[in-house]
């Protein structure tokens, strides 16, 4: 980020102009100096349900790992360079490289002036890596029969299949057999169903590195283009090293061998090394305890009484192996710490249009003092109905986009992303707006959720997610913030355009209050505009019933 | 939060905790009155002041008070209390 880092090398230490400060002295009487770290404080227990490196399955909470070295990333040029350097360290036999995608495009350039993402593989290869990827098969989503006023060009959405194909053609090692490229175009969802999972997982030199978040390869995170309004996206990525990257593992692991189509694959090219990689780990690199949440559908409850299966999965029962009933143990880490907050929530999300979350953040309200919530405008939306349904959760709330006018204590801020330096106001077009991509949850300044699942019912109950619940106890020598803490100061510092010394201190939210011409934030007001489409009214999620939110990103 | 007596006429100092330290630019504090007196005293409790008025909005809403980004008499009397002269 161009500004708002508050250390790129220690992203927990305190902003330096906390640390080179100005004192104003009284002589000869007590003075008094707040100290700007973040106490030590151990609420893990507070914050997570489920305990350390538990084996239960869902829908147990998953285990909770300490012991991580997590890395906030923020946007697509920060994450990208993180990849990129991730993927250098895989350049020898025994490493792998395992990706897991709603959409991969294989020409994108992590880092600008060096080889493209498709290029870096076939090098891995070169070098004696296994390569594997499962990408979800875009074309199998029907969206263009079902409501082609939104997506009228069907090519637009067959982005996975060339790089499937792309994947599975890399020229392999010429001796070491099992290094070679193998792919997967998913279809393996429920109906009308979608892989929604962004994961990388590299085992190389440095071990194993896992990402997930809502970074998906798209040169729409780092560049303008004309087919996504609101390009480059905002958006923000993590990058773990420790137990928690093995669960990111294990994902790719077990969608690997429920998938019809591997088994073929393991027996032409080599089975996956990543299945030798077992816990524990090496050395804990990091002080984070990290609870990976994911969402998977719930196959058993989608066959129907005539034989019709939920899910393709290699056993031919319909649902996956691990899950018969689905996983929904991300919406589970989301709601569990709504619960626990007692003195702010701040959401960044792409869609807020989930009832359960609405009520459940509905109850919780009495018991915190501001609930500020960043969303693209809806002009930027490709969800059909993007008013109603954010209105249907806005209202249940009590949101009021002018109250906090006359109201100092208004505890709900809905915000958008305008450009820098423009008057706050309801936009003439989207295309000078900031997308936001991201879905992430910050309680406290304590708890940070950071993953792919949107506040919909596709992301807490449909399709698949991957969401990381990062905690720490922050530490009095030397100095720190809690990761949740550090990660809130950097987006505040970029959204606020401020400097982000300023917004340390538990008061910062009043910035969110009065949207300033030099930030990048407005106030987003429901009332302010309306759907061309109607008939999508919002519905409770009921895990099994029928798809309410048919469409997502 | 640290409290020190300090004596004499420092202008530069280092406090110390574990193993951070943070160093000090001390100033002769101001009467609380003024912008430059109230400035200081919120930097002291941890409102970096980049603009006086933000910080000033940071502290009132931190503490329950009229967020105007202008002090007040209420204001006033609570950063008194806080801070401590």
């Amino acid at each position: 980020m161009a500004n708002g880092d508050p250390g790129s090398s220690n992203p927990l230490s305190s902003p330096s102009e906390l640390i080179n400060r100005k004192a104003g002295i009284a002589a000869n009487v007590v003075n008094t100096l707040e100290v700007s770290c973040d106490p030590h404080e151990d609420n893990s227990a507070l914050w997570f349900q489920g305990s350390v490196n538990s084996t239960d399955m869902p829908p147990s909470p998953p285990p909770i790992r300490k012991g991580n070295l997590v890395t906030s990333l923020v946007n697509g040029e920060e994450t990208f360079a993180s990849m990129f350097a991730a993927i250098q360290t895989a350049n020898a036999n025994g490493h792998f490289i395992y990706m897991l995608n709603w959409w991969s495009d294989l020409t994108v350039s992590l880092v600008f002036g060096n080889p493209n993402l498709g290029a870096l593989l076939s090098s891995a290869v070169a070098a004696g890596v296994q390569v594997r990827a499962m990408l979800w098969d875009q074309a199998n989503l029907p969206r263009f029969s079902l409501l082609p006023q939104f997506w009228p060009d069907p090519s637009a959405f067959q982005q996975n299949t060339a790089q499937v194909t792309q994947i599975n053609a890399i020229t392999p090692h010429p001796s070491i057999k099992d290094a070679n490229g193998g792919a997967i175009l998913d279809n393996n969802t429920l109906a009308v169903g979608s892989h929604h999972q962004k994961i990388l997982v590299v085992n190389g030199s440095s071990g194993l590195i896992g990402f997930c978040g809502g970074v998906d390869f798209n040169p729409d995170r780092i560049h303008h283009l004309d087919r996504q309004p609101g390009s480059p996206m905002h958006d923000v990525h993590c990058r773990i090293q420790g137990t928690a990257a093995w669960d990111l593992l294990n994902i790719f692991l077990q969608r690997w061998s429920d998938h019809p189509s591997s088994a073929a694959i393991d027996s032409a090219k080599g089975a996956l090394r990543g299945d030798t990689v077992g816990l524990p780990l090496p050395p804990d690199p990091g002080t984070q305890y990290v609870q990976i949440g994911r969402t998977f559908g719930n196959g058993s409850g989608h066959i129907s009484g005539s034989g019709v299966v939920g899910i393709k999965s290699k056993s031919g029962n319909g649902w996956y192996s691990w899950a018969p009933n689905g996983e929904q143990t991300a919406q589970g880490i989301i709601f569990h710490a709504i619960e626990q907050a007692k003195k702010f929530i701040y959401i960044q999300d792409q869609y807020l249009i989930s009832m359960d979350a609405s009520n459940k953040l509905k109850a919780q309200l009495p018991n915190i003092d501001r609930l500020i919530i960043l969303i693209p405008h809806p002009n930027l939306s490709d969800l059909p109905n993007v008013w109603c349904r954010q209105k249907a959760f806005l209202d249940n709330l009590g949101y009021d986009a002018s109250a906090v006018l006359t109201d100092k204590k208004y505890k709900i801020l809905v915000r958008y992303l305008k450009p820098l330096g423009a008057a706050p106001g309801p936009p003439d077009s989207g295309s000078v707006l900031t997308y936001v991509h991201s879905k992430i949850w910050i309680m406290d300044d304590r708890f940070a959720v950071i993953g792919s699942a949107n506040c919909n019912n596709r992301g807490y109950n449909h399709d698949s997610e991957v969401v990381a619940g990062i905690y720490d106890e922050s530490q009095d020598t030397p100095c720190t913030m809690h990761f949740a803490h550090a990660l809130r100061i950097r987006l505040w510092a970029w959204h606020l355009s401020m400097s982000p010394a300023a917004l340390f201190d538990p008061g910062a939210d009043s910035h969110w209050m009065y949207p300033f011409v030099s930030s990048r934030i407005a106030t987003f007001d429901q009332n302010a505009g309306q759907d061309p489409l109607v008939g999508m009214a919002p519905t409770p999620n009921t895990g099994i019933g029928p798809l309410t939110d048919p469409f997502g990103g | 939060m640290v409290s020190q007596v300090v004596g004499g006429n420092p202008t530069s100092g280092t406090l110390t905790l574990g193993m951070s330290s943070f160093n000090l630019a001390i100033q002769p504090l101001a009467a609380i009155d003024t912008e430059e007196g109230y400035a200081a005293r919120l930097n002291n409790l941890g409102y970096y002041a980049d603009v006086a008025a933000n910080a000033l909005m940071r502290f009132q809403s931190a503490n329950n008070l009229d967020v105007s980004g202008k002090m007040d008499d209420d204001t006033q009397a609570k950063l008194k209390e806080i801070h401590g002269h």
